[in-house]
């Protein structure tokens, strides 16, 4: 932590302008890419990140340094978009069992997996490699894509994420495995249609 | 075990969490069956895509515009 940064708690609580404005400075970009990626849109994700620094800056006083701010700021905006995603229309949500693995009855797996090419997280084209991963996950019914996001991506302990969603840690620990299993799933799609269809040439 | 037993350890497995008699049941199915080997080696390679995700994210432009919204938002809850 920087010299700025531990000094930032008292200056916070004080509720001094420019410590604020420099929080919201350096922490604003990467709470809305946190944001986009929860609700897939950019109005609803920049409404979200405008209420945690609302919210933050009215709870200043219970901010006393047990973490970085900027975790403090990264559970705020996860709760404020998770606010958002619940206050939506209800929508039909797809079912996630078409992704999953098939067995037979004997417990073997019903289909014979085709080894992937190279590591796709070391690929060189990495844009539109991520483009791809993040259409994949974007593709995984709600349910499932926010624990994934939850644990995987933001980086959230399974009791964190059970506080945030409002279930158990057992239930998180059910989901984020076949949201894992159903992108695999996706991923595999998606590098099969990447393979018939090379849009470039691979330069070293 | 069987695929299917595999398949519902892989959390465990990564987490380190296999407990031991399950961690030695585990290993030696994996020993003779190729297909496990294949696919327990890509849900690794997805835990790990979704980091390359957020790499990519971290990398995006500052909302100059958003930002000023928000100071302007908190000088007025003041």
């Amino acid at each position: 932590m920087s010299q700025a940064e531990q000094a930032l708690p008292d200056a916070l609580r004080a509720g001094d302008p420019q410590a604020f404005e420099d929080l919201v400075r350096r922490n604003t970009p990467r709470l809305l890419s946190v944001a986009r990626r929860i609700l897939k849109n950019d109005d609803e994700a920049r409404e979200a990140v405008q209420q945690a620094f609302v919210a933050a800056f009215k709870s200043r006083e219970q901010f006393h340094g047990e973490s970085q701010p900027s975790t403090w700021l990264h559970r705020i905006a996860v709760n404020k978009a998770l606010d958002l995603m619940r206050a939506r229309e209800r929508r039909h949500e797809d079912s996630i069992d078409d992704l999953l693995p098939r067995f037979l009855p004997d417990g073997h797996h019903a289909e014979r997996f085709a080894v992937w090419p190279e590591p796709i997280e070391e690929q060189i084209d990495r844009d539109r490699q991520a483009a791809s991963i993040r259409d994949a996950i974007d593709h995984l019914p709600d349910t499932f894509r926010i624990v994934l996001l939850l644990r995987d991506i933001e980086e959230m302990s399974t009791e964190e994420t059970a506080q945030a969603l409002g279930i158990t840690p057992n239930a998180v620990k059910l989901r984020l495995h076949r949201a894992r299993m159903a992108l695999r799933t996706l991923l595999a799609d998606r590098l099969r249609s990447e393979a018939a269809t090379p849009l470039k040439e691979v330069s070293p | 075990m069987n695929c299917r037993d595999l398949s519902s350890f892989l959390q465990d497995y990564f987490a380190g969490e296999l407990p031991q008699p399950v961690a030695t049941e585990f290993a030696g199915h994996l020993d003779g069956c190729d297909n496990c080997t294949v696919f327990l080696e890509q849900y690794r390679r997805t835990i790990v895509a979704g980091r390359a995700v957020l790499v990519e994210d971290e990398r995006c432009e500052v909302p100059e515009d958003l930002i000023n919204a928000i100071v302007a938002s908190l000088r007025a809850t003041r």
